[in-house]
């Protein structure tokens, strides 16, 4: 993103400085305990592996995958092997981390049917937070 | 993505509550698309010209010197991220230090005074003094 001559890199601070230099739009949390639920919300899905996690499991099968320049370039990325071999080897244990984040949101913040994670009217910050990775492999 | 869950583990059956959860944010995201101004796009060369010839949007930018990693204002740094996209290194001169920002100065035009600065997390990042001389190639 790019505001101005600035330039911003990772999701993370793309979406902490929206809300610090637009506070109109902003969706962030007043309450310091909510606040807390977005900042932990990121780093666990962030830093604590979860969105490495489901990239390991887009399908080996998908037309992409057989563009060597494609899988070339996201293995140089990550570091890690995009044969589709050593991919389905991987499967099982990135999807068991991802059933048990889905496992973590299923049984905590959304056990008692709330709409949005912090009660709110509409999706916030929290929301989008803890929204990064179930989306992209779940939803879709 | 089609077939990235296999049903029998992850489903709507097994999370009721986050696949609602999830539906319910695609659908609110859906309608504001809906209701936003078309965003105009641009070409690679006139948005890179767009932005060298704005101006900074945060122009008071301070390196805190007791940080951790002991760097001062205006060293040769290179930065990268620690988990995925390591082989390729941004270069420049560190122009802000944070508890949750570091902010680069590089040039990636030959027009002088038209430098870009790149931010990043303060987590999650690594960050070196840059040898004697690399910087230069910029």
């Amino acid at each position: 993103m790019a505001i101005g001559r600035d330039v911003y890199c990772d999701t993370r601070i793309i979406l902490r400085k929206l809300e610090t230099m637009f506070p109109d739009g902003a969706l962030g949390a007043a309450d310091p305990e909510q606040k807390a639920i977005e900042r932990l919300l990121e780093a666990w899905q962030i830093e604590g592996g979860v969105f490495a996690r489901a990239a390991q499991l887009l399908p080996s099968d998908m037309p992409l995958m057989k563009d060597p320049k494609f899988t070339k370039d996201r293995a140089e990325f990550t570091g890690r092997s995009w044969d589709p071999k050593h991919m389905e080897a991987n499967r099982p244990e990135a999807l068991a981390h991802i059933r048990n984040a889905f496992g973590l949101l299923e049984t905590t913040l959304l056990a008692d049917g709330r709409t949005w994670i912090l009660k709110t009217d509409s999706p916030s910050l929290a929301d989008i937070e803890g929204m990064e990775v179930h989306c992209s492999p779940g939803c879709m | 993505m089609k077939g990235g869950l296999p049903r029998d583990v992850i489903s709507a059956k097994q999370f009721p509550h986050v696949f609602a959860w999830i539906e319910r944010f695609n659908k609110v995201v859906k309608d504001a698309k809906g209701k936003a101004p078309k965003p105009a796009t641009l070409k690679g060369d006139a948005a890179a010209k767009r932005v060298l010839n704005a101006n900074f949007a945060e122009p008071g930018l301070d390196v805190d010197t007791t940080d951790p990693i002991r760097f001062k204002k205006g060293d040769e740094v290179e930065i990268w991220p620690i988990d995925s996209g390591f082989t390729a290194r941004d270069r420049g001169r560190l122009v802000g230090l944070s508890n949750e920002e570091f902010v680069l100065q590089i040039h990636p035009s030959t027009e002088e005074g038209k430098g870009i600065r790149l931010h990043f997390p303060r987590t999650g990042f690594r960050i070196r003094a840059t040898e004697t001389g690399a910087a230069s190639k910029l």
